[in-house]
């Protein structure tokens, strides 16, 4: 026999729930900001471009300079930037609600230390090859998390024992970096712009190398953040729901792992949106996953796409790194935003 | 309903034997109190049938199953645990926190058909929350938040809930709130309940059976006047007390500690 499907009302944010609306326009303001934010992005610059470029190359045009700028240079740095900015917040966000931390981000679990060093490692060491980089970083970054869960591993998963374990690897492998420095100062300015995070001269070919997981990211997201849901309960009401909880939390652990370290890979250590984009969507949304997860993502693209523009207009031409920016400009935000919440 | 036994289990906390060789079976819908001085181990008890805590030795099955080779949704779909003050996050209401209790219920995708929506309404009924349905159940009082978690374990519809003190930090009155809620549960619909519990005189009132624990051994089990005695519950808890007869059910009258 041939089964209704039906919209299960109980899965669904709930459109009596008295947040309904704030989450609803919310959700508007997110999108109509991120596509404010590509606009944007694409007319300013060193050149300026008007909107009848914009339409001139959507029809087809491909023959002028301006092609080429759109197409080619702010196109898919606008991209890269909004997946990192994706990822970053989805990992920081999976990894607030698996470790039920609110200081957890992708370094809490060595991704960021991993990758590093090992970009530290083949910039000062073996500069000739730094087309390297991103793949090294990526491994780097996954070896690093696995290091750290295989360490907190012990008849299952603490999480405070897997902060504690980052934590402790995070201090092992800055010091290796930091030794890398000392020894080879003259070449660390070269590893400055990886260190703080960027965009600069990133292409389509770093789109593809990101994509994938990014995809992944959003699928699994949406498929699975009532699973974290779930682990927000604790190990014994999750099991007693039928969780498969170890299981589960490596799953979100690997996934979140991944999204950090393809992120890292292509933006270089971005610090800052994984830790503070998921707190301020938690500020305005609430704590349910099924919305934290997506709002992350979306204000996590945001928050880059906008603070990359500021980064190479504000002092045209010299460009500021957007990591740096977006601490300047997101830690007071986050505060205003933190303040409204006390007073609630 | 379906049978619980526990056969030769020993029970331990990292390197630390709390349990050795117990003994136990529950086959009928009834309510059962675990009594017992602190560490006596009568929550690792309560853990293990729940399928919280993996056994050093010996095996719980479930209608004769090993519970720890069933699919875990099996076993969440016969028998729900509440864990002594569980915790939700701040603002999560009391609908969604209920909704979970369908989770043994759910594939991959979320949903499977079923009447889910239609079941959670009835646990909020049972447990006379249904106004509280969009609040906070932060906001909630401390007994209101307690039917909330029950209304959850509910929405399991399992035919046996494992309860840890469901009672402690709550005043008399929501105590006897979530008593007669329990009693109403195990008569209308015939769950058994399994509950470890600090108070005597509730154990007394509202249970079939008694199970008094004593450094994880049993030492006495059946009927609270078979189990609450003066002589059980000096070796126990090693206090005086008097047990007085009232209206068809005990009390007990704890009056110090023995020297």
């Amino acid at each position: 026999m041939e089964r209704e499907i039906t919209i299960d009302e109980s899965l669904m944010p709930n459109q009596q729930d008295p947040r309904y609306t704030k989450r609803f326009f919310t959700g508007v303001v997110g999108a109509a900001a991120l596509l404010a934010g590509i606009v944007i992005s694409i007319l300013v610059g060193a050149v300026e471009i008007s909107l009848t470029d914009i339409a001139a190359v959507i029809s087809g045009d491909s023959s002028g300079v301006n092609y080429h700028i759109i197409y080619n240079i702010r196109l898919p740095r606008i991209i890269v930037g909004a997946m990192a900015g994706i990822n970053l917040a989805l990992a920081g966000a999976i990894l607030q609600g698996v470790l039920r931390n609110p200081l957890a981000d992708p370094g809490i679990i060595g991704v960021t230390a991993g990758a590093g060093l090992a970009a530290m490692v083949i910039m000062i060491l073996f500069p000739e090859r730094s087309g390297l980089v991103p793949m090294f970083a990526f491994i780097g970054a996954i070896t690093a998390a696995l290091l750290v869960y295989l360490i907190s591993w012990k008849k299952g998963i603490n999480p405070l024992r897997l902060i504690l374990a980052g934590v402790a690897v995070a201090a092992f492998f800055g010091a290796i970096i930091s030794t890398l420095m000392v020894f080879h100062s003259d070449k660390v300015q070269g590893t400055i712009n990886w260190m703080v995070g960027g965009f600069q001269g990133r292409s389509w070919g770093h789109v593809s190398t990101i994509i994938p997981y990014t995809a992944a990211g959003v699928v699994i997201t949406i498929l699975g953040s009532r699973y974290l849901n779930i682990l927000m309960l604790g190990d014994d009401v999750a099991k007693g729901l039928g969780m498969r909880v170890e299981m589960t939390r490596l799953g979100f652990i690997a996934l979140a792992s991944f999204l950090a370290a393809s992120a890292v890979s292509v933006a270089g250590l971005l610090g800052f949106v994984g830790l503070i984009t998921p707190h301020a969507v938690r500020l305005v949304v609430g704590s349910d996953n099924r919305l934290v997860l997506p709002f992350s993502a979306l204000f996590g693209a945001v928050l880059i796409v906008f603070a990359d523009t500021l980064a190479r207009t504000i002092f045209n031409p010299v460009e500021i790194p957007v990591g740096v920016l977006m601490a300047f400009l997101g830690a007071p935000f986050f505060l205003y935003l933190l303040r409204g919440a006390m007073k609630r | 309903m379906k049978t619980i036994s526990l056969e030769s289990l020993d029970l331990s906390y990292g390197d630390r034997l709390v349990v050795k060789g117990l003994d136990l079976r529950f086959e009928r819908p009834e309510i059962v109190s675990i009594i017992g001085a602190n560490g006596s181990g009568k929550s690792t008890i309560l853990k293990s049938i729940g399928r919280l805590l993996r056994p050093r030795k010996g095996v719980v099955t479930l209608n004769g199953k090993d519970i720890h080779t069933l699919p875990a949704k099996t076993v969440a779909r016969a028998m729900s645990i509440l864990p002594q003050s569980p915790h939700a996050p701040d603002d999560i209401t009391v609908k969604d926190l209920v909704s979970f209790g369908r989770t043994p219920y759910r594939n991959f995708f979320g949903n499977n058909g079923d009447d889910d929506a239609e079941i959670i309404r009835w646990a909020l009924k049972e447990t006379n929350i249904e106004e509280f349905a969009f609040r906070p159940v932060q906001t909630l009082s401390g007994g209101e938040r307690q039917r909330a978690w029950i209304a959850m374990a509910l929405a399991q519809k399992t035919g046996i809930m494992l309860l840890d003190e469901p009672t402690t930090f709550l005043d008399i009155h929501h105590q006897f709130e979530i008593m007669e809620l329990l009693q109403r549960l195990n008569e209308k619909h015939n769950i058994t309940v399994i509950m470890v519990i600090h108070d005597l005189n509730h154990a007394a009132k509202f249970s079939h059976r008694v199970i008094a624990v004593k450094q994880g051994n049993i030492v006495r089990d059946g009927t609270p006047e078979e189990v609450i005695t003066e002589a059980t519950l000096k070796e126990v808890f090693g206090i005086k007390a008097q047990i007085l007869s009232m209206n068809g059910s005990i009390v007990c009258i704890p009056c110090g500690v023995c020297r």
